[in-house]
């Protein structure tokens, strides 16, 4: 055992210490969010919010996850496939907002099945037009198919 | 028992915020990283894999300098509250020095800090670790709900159900507005180095 003195010694230079750095004195408040970020990796945020979502299903982060959608949307409106994803990430977020810890248990695995394929896409810049139109063709597929078993769900 | 270099004189503090899901763990850490990045010159890292194993934590490490002849770097965990995820709650308990247990002040989850404190006893035992003998604080979060009108329970119900045999240190708190988080934390800090101190004597 270490003397009281010794304890004495180390709780007070601690004590300073925590004071020093935790104390009220105008604490410097944290950067701003870094936008190189999203420049660098515009899923950053969705990533974040679909990963969220399977560990705690809140209004705060669906509402976000709408919104970040919303958002992508905008910045896709150009790419087709880019914004079927985006379609598909949405309904999906519409049926976890409704159905909450109801949902079927495969829509968290398809969120993060088309999150993870969206990825690919967006990191993989160029695409040729025959692979991007059976991209288009098969994510059409899904969509239906998806439509279809939510429906199955829900009844 | 906290990694000690001896060489270096260095000194590894593993604290972990413990609690039920959606107590507040995570807005504690968040609010000492937003207040304080600067002076701790740090980085919070928030842990979501998928793949062979889930693992969801967040970490905030940060360095207070000298103290006593030792470099004291301080590594600050969350666990996920979630019941399904409690292999990761036992991951992230191995080698723990210090805990905080947030619990939610809120009436309808009193059922959930207890089973939450049960369960961290059970996952210490596992380590051969001792829930009366770790450094240890609680904090009863969200007492700022009450001016929304949200039923609270009172202290004294809160102690007896968490404290009564504990009689840990304990802090009236609100992680959103930042109302003694930073008292628990200077405290835990306080409990747990002093602890490391003594058994390294």
């Amino acid at each position: 055992m270490a003397d009281s003195k010794d304890v004495d010694t180390l709780s007070t230079e601690l004590e300073n210490r925590l004071d020093d750095l935790f104390g009220d004195n105008n604490p410097a408040p944290a950067d701003a969010e870094d936008n190189d970020t999203a420049a660098h990796y515009p899923l950053a945020e969705l990533k974040n919010l679909i990963l969220s979502i399977d560990w705690e299903i809140t209004d705060d982060v669906l509402g976000k996850l709408l919104q970040q959608i919303k958002d992508l949307k905008l910045t896709y409106k150009h790419d087709k496939i880019v914004l079927t994803f985006l379609q598909i990430l949405n309904s999906l977020g519409g049926y976890i907002q409704t159905n909450r810890a109801k949902s079927h248990p495969k829509t968290f695995k398809i969120l993060n099945s088309v999150f993870s394929s969206l990825d690919k896409v967006v990191l993989s810049r160029e695409m040729p037009e025959t692979a991007k139109k059976k991209v288009i063709e098969h994510l059409n597929f899904i969509e239906q198919k998806l439509k279809e078993d939510m429906g199955t769900m829900q009844n | 028992m906290a990694f000690v270099n001896l060489k270096n004189k260095e000194i590894q503090v593993k604290i972990v915020y413990y609690g039920p899901g959606r107590g507040g763990k995570t807005s504690n850490l968040e609010y000492v990283y937003k207040k304080f990045a600067k002076r701790i010159n740090t980085e919070m890292v928030t842990v979501k894999t998928h793949g062979d194993r889930t693992l969801f934590f967040d970490f905030l490490p940060f360095d207070i300098g000298i103290i006593n002849g030792y470099d004291v770097k301080i590594q600050l965990y969350t666990v996920p509250g979630q019941v399904k995820y409690n292999a990761t709650r036992r991951l992230v308990l191995r080698g723990v020095d210090g805990i905080v247990f947030v619990a939610d002040s809120m009436a309808v989850r009193r059922e959930k800090n207890i089973l939450s404190l049960k369960n961290l006893q059970e996952n210490l035992a596992a380590y051969k670790k001792s829930i009366f003998r770790i450094p240890f604080v609680m904090q009863y979060n969200k007492m700022d709900l009450q001016e929304q009108g949200i039923p609270l329970l009172p202290m004294p119900t809160l102690e007896k159900d968490l404290n009564s045999q504990l009689k840990i240190p304990s802090f009236a708190a609100s992680a959103v507005l930042g109302t003694n988080v930073v008292a628990t934390l200077k405290r835990i800090i306080s409990l747990t180095v002093a602890s490391i101190k003594k058994d390294l004597k």
